[in-house]
């Protein structure tokens, strides 16, 4: 045992390319192409790149959204790609994934409320009723909202608010590692800053640790201890979030040189 | 004056959204409308054609060269919009026609105003659109889904262009961009601008793109002007206690800090 929280060992998705009257595969589209990395508990990784880069699909097949053709998966040691959905369940309760649009992550036609006790009831079922809404209300108060959220619908919400609700679904099973895909790239600034703290406070109060996939260097050096850098399906560099300006790889360069300086 | 603003309002039922904006925008200029959601940015850009949903109700001054575009028949709002007046929204997907190629869709608009223009005369001018952008020629016949979001960018920006307007009005042309991409098309703007003396008017909720395309910035909220002037001087010296929190909150690389300084709701 290494004591690592999740370990990717040579990952690999590779996807069909098909062509022709009879669709034959004629290729690979090799969207991941052998990472390995190793996240520790409480720690904080950002995974950057251009889109289309493989760092997405890196992140669905860490969930088991996408297939994985190589490599493995392991999370504390266990390896869990390649498991069928019952033995995945126990760990689906404790890595969580928050995507880029909360307008889409959540269903427009429930509330605050269902959403929130929706997971409730699925991994803890011998919970009842008032108990899933009094953790519901809690939830909502260890991301910055009130009670009386609990009875609004998404579209009642601003941006910001819509995504600590989807924060607040994530920590509802207690996970310990959140998996944050462009988290913060639908908001105005001055939201990002506070999801960005809300963050930081949620990793200092709860132990969780972070895979920050992002496309904007300097959140993700706000927001990361270590930065892995990601190029056509391959980590080509990694290094302390602290010198990230001092990166050496070309394609590093070529994404810092694109930041616009205020 | 190519474009003057005038304690321009605009009024719903239930809110006034735009209240008392002013500012002028001259040809070769541009100005960025810098703002959060809800300040009014993107309502003031429409409100220049009057584009506005139903139900607003607009008031104030807004010039085009001189003429009122408040008392324009829906004739001449036609000759304006696309033809002197151009737009470029965030999403690339969202302003194609999944169902066209992008040649044909630049097409289109060259035929709704220059109705005089040949087949061939078309075909030529949607070519050179294409390629002032730099998309290759051949790219006239890739419908959207066979273009990258930065190719379909610049294929709207090509489209926007075609008329060979005198404003181009870019509400968050690069926000649905990752950072290479971004650089890129602001650094195809600029070029655009300095060969055609096209005037800009980029709306944003990014501080850091206005510096290095925009010479003036005005900041908005709640749809007022709070603060206005040249950009270097509003970036380094921000006079408004919310411009100032505003440029706070932004993190800068090699400047990581313990917590985002937050904007207060009431400054």
């Amino acid at each position: 045992m290494s004591g690592m929280l999740l370990e990717l060992d040579g990952l690999a998705v590779h996807y069909p390319l098909h062509a022709g009257l009879w669709r034959r595969v004629v290729g690979w589209q090799r969207a991941v192409d052998g990472v390995s990395l190793a996240i520790a508990p409480g720690q904080a990784m950002g995974l950057v790149g251009e889109s289309g880069c493989g760092k997405s699909t890196l992140a669905r097949a860490v969930m088991g959204l996408a297939p994985v053709t190589a490599g493995a998966v392991r999370y504390r040691g266990v390896r869990i790609s390649g498991l069928g959905r019952a033995a995945l369940r126990p760990y689906r309760k404790r890595l969580q994934m928050i995507f880029q649009d909360p307008a889409g992550a959540l269903n427009p036609r429930r509330s605050v409320a269902q959403c929130l006790e929706e997971p409730l009831e699925i991994h803890f079922p011998d919970w009842d009723a008032p108990r899933r809404r009094a953790r519901a209300a809690e939830l909502l108060r260890q991301v910055g909202l009130l009670p009386a959220h609990l009875a609004r619908y998404p579209h009642e919400l601003s941006g910001g608010q819509r995504q600590r609700v989807t924060i607040a679904r994530a920590l509802a099973v207690e996970p310990e590692l959140l998996i944050l895909d462009e988290p913060l790239s639908a908001l105005d600034v001055s939201v990002q800053a506070q999801i960005v703290n809300l963050l930081a406070e949620l990793r200092e109060r709860l132990g969780l640790s972070y895979l920050f996939i992002s496309h904007d260097l300097a959140l993700v050096q706000q927001l990361c201890d270590e930065v892995l850098v990601m190029q056509a399906g391959k980590l080509v560099e990694r290094l302390a979030s602290d010198r990230l300006e001092q990166a050496e790889h070309p394609y590093t360069r070529k994404l810092l040189a694109a930041v616009p300086r205020l | 004056m190519l474009l003057e603003v005038e304690a321009l309002r605009i009024a719903f039922p239930d809110l006034i959204a735009v209240d008392g904006v002013t500012f002028t925008l001259d040809q070769g200029e541009t100005l960025a409308l810098v703002g959060e959601s809800g300040s009014g940015k993107s309502l003031t850009a429409l409100a220049l054609t009057r584009l506005l949903p139903a139900g607003a109700q607009l008031s104030g001054e807004i010039r085009y060269r001189g003429e009122a575009v408040t008392a324009m028949d829906a004739r001449r709002l036609r000759q304006l919009r696309g033809r002197q007046i151009a737009y470029v929204f965030q999403e690339p997907t969202a302003a194609l026609n999944p169902l066209f190629t992008v040649g044909e869709q630049i097409a289109e608009a060259l035929r709704y105003h220059f109705p005089g223009l040949t087949r061939t005369q078309v075909r030529e001018r949607v070519v050179a659109a294409l390629e002032r952008v730099g998309i290759p020629a051949l790219r006239y016949h890739s419908y959207p889904h066979q273009l990258s979001g930065g190719m379909n960018q610049r294929a709207v920006i090509a489209m926007a262009l075609a008329c060979e307007p005198r404003l181009l009005v870019a509400d968050e042309p690069t926000t649905a961009l990752d950072v290479t991409l971004q650089a890129e098309i602001l650094a195809l703007l600029r070029q655009l601008q300095a060969q055609t003396g096209l005037a800009l008017l980029l709306i944003t909720h990014n501080l850091a793109l206005v510096r290095g395309l925009a010479r003036q910035v005005a900041v908005m909220r709640h749809g007022c002007i709070l603060e206005q002037g040249a950009s270097d001087r509003v970036l380094d010296a921000p006079q408004h206690p919310y411009t100032r929190a505003l440029l706070a909150c932004v993190p800068r690389l090699g400047q990581r800090r313990p917590r985002l300084p937050i904007l207060e709701e009431d400054i």
